[in-house]
């Protein structure tokens, strides 16, 4: 009966106007599966096995994707409860820890993530580099790679100061002064990054904007062209027969 | 070879001693799957519903009792209600038109005319207009003419801790009549 009903939504207008392929049970629609859908295309329709094995990347790459949508969807939820306003941040964090039902858990599971998240992104450098899959033909994607990190550590210098207590707005100070040290502009990238002179209501809202919105954008655009081109480079980096003395791990 | 029950070609994975059918692992991953799922989202709904509220208080601290005399309604703007100090007591009438939520206003002089009848033969002057659509109220609130398809709500009154005459907003009267404080 189950396959009779599952026959039937096949064959209705909804499902073939959805879905230009029939059930995946084919080689062929096997591979229709991947070529007709917009977010699997990204990657290659047919993988080597032994690139998919833990002891060939850790699933580093993947973890660390896994954490930014996790990070993108605590985040969002956070929203709900924080108003990026010098008078409000600190008692709406409070809010979020100890009044609002699994605000707490939320607030940690971000924060916790966003930790993991530089690590995890870390450790996937550190794999790709020392396993010699930066090597030609996926040099650009490296490029690419050491972008993703510089907006993973700017989401969470940008992160840092939301929640508008002692520590963050010092983080700040000093990160911006930083800044500041940078030739001839570093003075006017402080003043710009902060929106005046000193970490205030200007500094805050620019932060938040930037960490809700520009770089998150940044980040999901920079991941599609980063899984585009595992596969137009070829798939994951092989690292060749384990029998063989030129394996690169 | 040991007997598959899912025939012969469907895979297998193999545990230690124990053979778990690919069958069974997807109906015990998806049944923790959607455990996982359901909790996150009863999580999720609960976390939707605040549990402390930054909002004004709902209710009105409208003076000493003594300050009205009798015959009179003042309105109160910033709760959008009217106090009416009768010989019998207080009533809080709100200024929100039953109809469209206008805000009705007091015009003491106006005759109520054909509209006594409606005050159980207490003689009382004095209508609640409403400029949009020509709702017209009794002192009590009551609906005597427009659209409307009711009267005013009418609060419950007290007396605060301060001695001061307290307006529930958040509770309607229980009779509309005046009531000693």
């Amino acid at each position: 009966m189950f396959n009779n009903l599952a026959n039937k939504l096949y064959q209705t207008q909804l499902w073939k106007s959805i879905f230009r392929h029939g059930l995946p049970n084919t080689p062929k629609n096997q591979s229709l599966v991947t070529f007709t859908n917009v977010f699997l295309h990204l990657h290659s329709v047919k993988v080597k096995e032994r690139t998919l094995r833990f002891d060939t990347t850790y699933w580093l790459g993947g973890i660390s994707l896994m954490l930014f949508g996790l990070l993108t969807l605590t985040g969002i939820i956070l929203m709900l409860y924080y108003v990026p306003s010098t008078t409000q941040a600190y008692e709406n964090m409070k809010d979020l820890a100890f009044a609002v039902s699994f605000g707490d858990i939320l607030r940690n599971m971000h924060r916790w993530s966003a930790h993991l998240m530089v690590l995890f992104v870390f450790l996937h450098m550190c794999r790709v580099f020392w396993s010699g899959a930066y090597k030609a033909p996926r040099e650009f994607n490296w490029v690419i790679g050491v972008f993703l990190f510089l907006f993973t550590l700017l989401l969470s210098f940008t992160g840092y100061l939301l929640p508008w207590d002692q520590l963050a707005i010092w983080a700040i100070t000093v990160g911006s002064n930083m800044a500041k040290y940078a030739p001839f502009v570093g003075p006017d990238i402080k003043f710009a990054l902060l929106g005046g002179n000193a970490v205030g209501q200007n500094a805050l809202i620019r932060f938040y904007v930037l960490h809700c919105v520009i770089f998150p954008l940044v980040v999901a655009v920079l991941l599609a062209v980063h899984f585009w081109r595992i596969r137009k480079d070829g798939g994951l980096a092989d690292p060749g027969d384990p029998t063989s003395a030129n394996v690169l791990m | 070879m040991h007997t598959n029950p899912n025939g012969a070609n469907a895979p297998e994975i193999e545990t230690h001693g124990e053979r778990v059918t690919r069958r069974r692992f997807v109906q015990a991953g998806s049944a923790a799957a959607a455990l996982a799922l359901g909790g996150t989202a009863v999580g999720g709904i609960r976390y939707m519903f605040p549990n402390v509220l930054y909002e004004p208080p709902n209710s009105l601290k409208a003076g000493k009792p003594t300050d009205f005399a009798d015959g009179t309604v003042t309105y109160f703007a910033e709760k959008n209600v009217f106090v009416r100090k009768a010989p019998e007591g207080f009533m809080a009438i709100s200024a929100v038109c039953a109809h469209l939520g206008c805000t009705v206003s007091w015009h003491a002089d106006k005759d109520l005319g054909e509209g006594q009848a409606k005050l159980d033969g207490e003689k009382l002057k004095g209508e609640f207009h409403c400029p949009c659509h020509g709702s017209v109220y009794t002192p009590k609130g009551e609906i005597l003419a427009g659209p409307a398809p009711r009267g005013l709500d009418v609060f419950q009154v007290s007396i605060a801790k301060d001695g001061q005459l307290l307006v529930d907003l958040g509770a309607a009267a229980t009779q509309r009549e005046p009531i000693q404080v």
